[in-house]
């Protein structure tokens, strides 16, 4: 009797851990694997312009440089206060990036390119500032967007060479980790409340309420149900990177939706160019290890399959059907992770898109 | 009424007991299943990376007869050279010896007659009369040295002869074999792989026949025997000492070939022991320096494997990377207490044989050999 009782246990106990493990064990495999690859250096002299804001910028910086000191023989660094012109004088780099741009002078741009250095830009807030960067573009040799529909755009106003470059994962940071389950959520939404959020989410607050959930951003009491939820947000916490990437890993279902480009309240889009490609988090969910629901951007499917590597939600009602399915199926849940978690390590990283870069520029 | 309430404060206090119990169970289970799954889990990655290698062979464009033994302890190596031959040729064809092979190799006419064995198969003069057609033929000989005495006579009657043991090379050339090569055996990774989840948890496997070395081996490692959690399976194994205590450790009946994976998979430590090397049908004595089939088959499902160390073993396999050796029952004891008391160094070394396994030793970089070697100058496809 008692050591069918322990026996029982046991068997119990093994059974419920073991699929959990054999993701675990999966996705390290992976991990490991491909920490193991190393790519070869160019030799070239890059000289790398920072944003010079702070978040969410400074991580993207951070990663771009780390990135870059792996795949160029020489990497210099600075700020778009620093004296550019003088820097790039003497230590005379092959070419300059410059990330963002929106706070380089553009004289400063002008005389960078005299010196006969290659220039680049790329640009991480289209089509949300596409009144700023449009003045600017035309100075650079080399255009990055990561927004497709900004390409033509880009290119109407002058700029010779146009490219669609998205962002990528950061996987020093977004990567499946263990569980922490003080942070442990069935559904989780991070990000502010803008008001195509707020619209939707109204939506699906009542069947919100019913559920183990987490929102965690600003301006989500101007929710009309915020009564509904008020017990599930984490009103005006904004997280690092890192807290971020422990809650995706903590949840079994991210919700992704982005932004509108038509919100004029923080936007500064007057010739309304519409947004087709995804968001920084749709790679970073992906690659934290979550399943991912997320609204459609025409985008999407050239970076993952949707029913494979993703899943996609067309309405409130979509949403809701789609989150009890995949709750219910533990299975088809973490094959779907697996698989997006492959993509986004074989494809969307930032050595690949660097890598084009440089291609590019260097060409 | 003072009793019944006694008695359901008893009841109450074992029912509690037992609570206590199955909850420690669980949580040991937990840790365990945790685990046993990582483990899996970091198996299957690799195997889903490197299982496809044969991709990167070109196939030639051949047409190419296999004639398999059709004993059931060859099944395993004939489904492997058929799946890699499907993936390598133009054109398989799968006949059994007991066809009349002669007539098939006219109606199909292939590049080359593959012979698995050929003692108990297929007769010479089939042979004899494909030679005849000008059709090349070729046998692969798996069961070397054991039973060389009737192989050297059958290999003389085939173009070329492959052999996986190495110690058997100057016997065909000198019994008059032209081309004589050394080809050792390999595992199938469709057919071998982690598997996911496993049949059965043990702690030690055997799987194998009852050789006479095999049963005075195991005669003197009846403390483990009896001590772990332990599996033997083949035929012949009620001659071991002390079967009555053991009898439900032990399966007679052996284990299907296409289950072997799934045992493997969820055996902590695996063994192999070669047969030995000095029986009847092997007069002359030619030791057995090359490994079994076996050897490459656990090692392609991820599991540690103890192997009494032959000497072609380094050229597979680095013992204490990929796998373990024993040369005693003393030692092999020894080692198992080692290697399950140290989950992660037993695991690394499963993953490591793996990997080795699925890069360099499947059947199709056999039969891609193979091919190389039939394709030089003065070769039958040269």
């Amino acid at each position: 009797m008692i050591r069918s009782a322990q026996e029982r246990g046991y068997a119990d106990g093994y059974r419920t851990s073991y699929p959990a493990g054999h993701h675990r064990g999966w996705c390290d495999a992976l991990l490991s694997w491909h920490a193991s690859k190393t790519h070869p250096v160019r030799d070239v002299h890059l000289l790398y312009v920072t944003t010079g804001m702070g978040v969410p910028y400074a991580p993207i910086d951070e990663a771009v440089v780390d990135t870059l000191s792996r795949m160029v023989a020489r990497l210099t660094v600075c700020r778009p206060t620093d004296d550019v012109p003088g820097v790039a004088f003497q230590e005379k780099p092959h070419g300059m990036l410059v990330l963002n741009g929106m706070n380089l002078e553009t004289a400063k741009v002008a005389r960078v390119k005299e010196m006969g250095i290659r220039t680049a830009v790329w640009m991480t807030d289209d089509p949300y500032y596409s009144d700023v960067t449009g003045l600017f573009a035309v100075h650079y040799d080399h255009v990055f967007t990561l927004e497709l529909s900004c390409v033509p755009f880009y290119r109407e106003l002058g700029c010779p060479s146009v490219h669609h470059l998205p962002f990528a994962n950061d996987f020093r940071i977004f990567r499946p980790r263990p569980e922490d389950p003080a942070k442990r959520v069935d559904v989780l939404f991070i990000g502010s409340g803008y008001w195509n959020r707020i619209r939707f989410f109204d939506r699906i607050a009542p069947y919100l309420a019913t559920k183990n959930v987490m929102i965690a951003g600003w301006w989500w009491d101007r929710l009309a149900n915020y009564h509904l939820l008020a017990g599930k947000i984490r009103l005006g916490q904004w997280m690092t990177p890192a807290e971020t990437a422990e809650h995706y890993a903590s949840a079994k279902i991210v919700i992704n939706l982005h932004r509108a480009p038509d919100d004029d309240s923080y936007n500064r889009n007057n010739r309304r160019l519409p947004a087709l490609s995804v968001n920084p988090r749709t790679f970073e969910i992906a690659g934290s290890g979550a399943l991912q629901l997320t609204d459609v951007r025409m985008d999407l499917q050239n970076h993952y399959a949707p029913g494979q590597e993703i899943v996609t939600y067309e309405s409130p009602e979509d949403l809701i059907g789609k989150i009890e399915y995949y709750l219910a199926r533990e299975d088809e849940r973490l094959a779907i992770i697996r698989r997006g978690l492959k993509r986004t390590l074989r494809e969307h990283t930032y050595e690949k898109r660097l890598d084009a870069l440089l291609q590019v520029l260097f060409a | 009424m003072r009793t019944k309430r006694k008695r359901a404060k008893r009841t109450w206090k074992r029912a509690s007991r037992l609570w206590h119990i199955r909850r420690r169970g669980y949580a040991a289970g937990y840790g365990g299943g945790y685990a046993a799954g990582y483990h899996a889990g970091r198996c299957t990655m690799v195997h889903e990376r490197l299982a496809s290698a044969s991709a990167q062979f070109v196939p030639y464009d051949k047409s190419v007869m296999y004639v398999s033994q059709g004993t059931p302890g060859f099944r395993t190596i004939d489904r492997g050279i058929m799946n890699a031959l499907g993936r390598l040729t133009r054109e398989a064809i799968h006949v059994t010896s007991g066809d009349p092979v002669a007539l098939l190799a006219e109606l199909h006419r292939p590049d080359l007659v593959l012979v698995l064995n050929g003692i108990f198969s297929v007769g010479t003069d089939q042979i004899d009369r494909i030679r005849a057609m000008g059709i090349p033929t070729a046998v692969w000989v798996a069961d070397d040295p054991y039973f060389s005495d009737q192989t050297r006579i059958v290999a003389t009657h085939y173009d070329v002869v492959f052999t996986h043991e190495i110690s058997c090379v100057t016997m065909y050339r000198e019994a008059g074999c032209r081309e004589v090569h050394y080809l050792p055996f390999a595992a199938d990774p469709d057919l071998f792989r982690p598997a996911h989840p496993p049949a059965m948890q043990t702690d030690v496997l055997f799987i194998g026949m009852a050789f006479p070395n095999r049963v005075a081996f195991f005669n003197r490692l009846f403390p483990m025997l009896t001590r772990r959690n332990v599996l033997i399976a083949g035929g012949g194994w009620q001659h071991l000492a002390g079967y009555d205590r053991l009898k439900d450790r032990i399966w007679l009946s052996g284990i299907d070939p296409e289950m072997t994976p799934l045992f493997y998979s969820g055996a902590k430590i695996v063994i192999n022991l070669h047969r030995s090397d000095q029986e009847a049908g092997n007069s002359r004595r030619f030791p057995g320096l090359s490994v079994n089939p076996r050897t490459f088959e656990i090692g392609a499902c991820g599991t540690l494997q103890l192997v009494d160390e032959r000497a072609e073993l380094v050229r597979h396999y680095t013992p204490g990377q990929d796998l373990e050796t024993f040369s005693s029952p003393e030692e092999l004891m020894e080692k198992v207490d080692y290697y399950l008391n140290r989950e992660d160094v037993r695991r690394n070394l499963a993953v490591s044989g793996l990997k080795r396994t699925l890069r360099h030793h499947t059947y199709a970089h056999r039969l891609h050999h193979m091919f190389q070697l039939l394709s030089q100058p003065g070769g039958v496809w040269g």
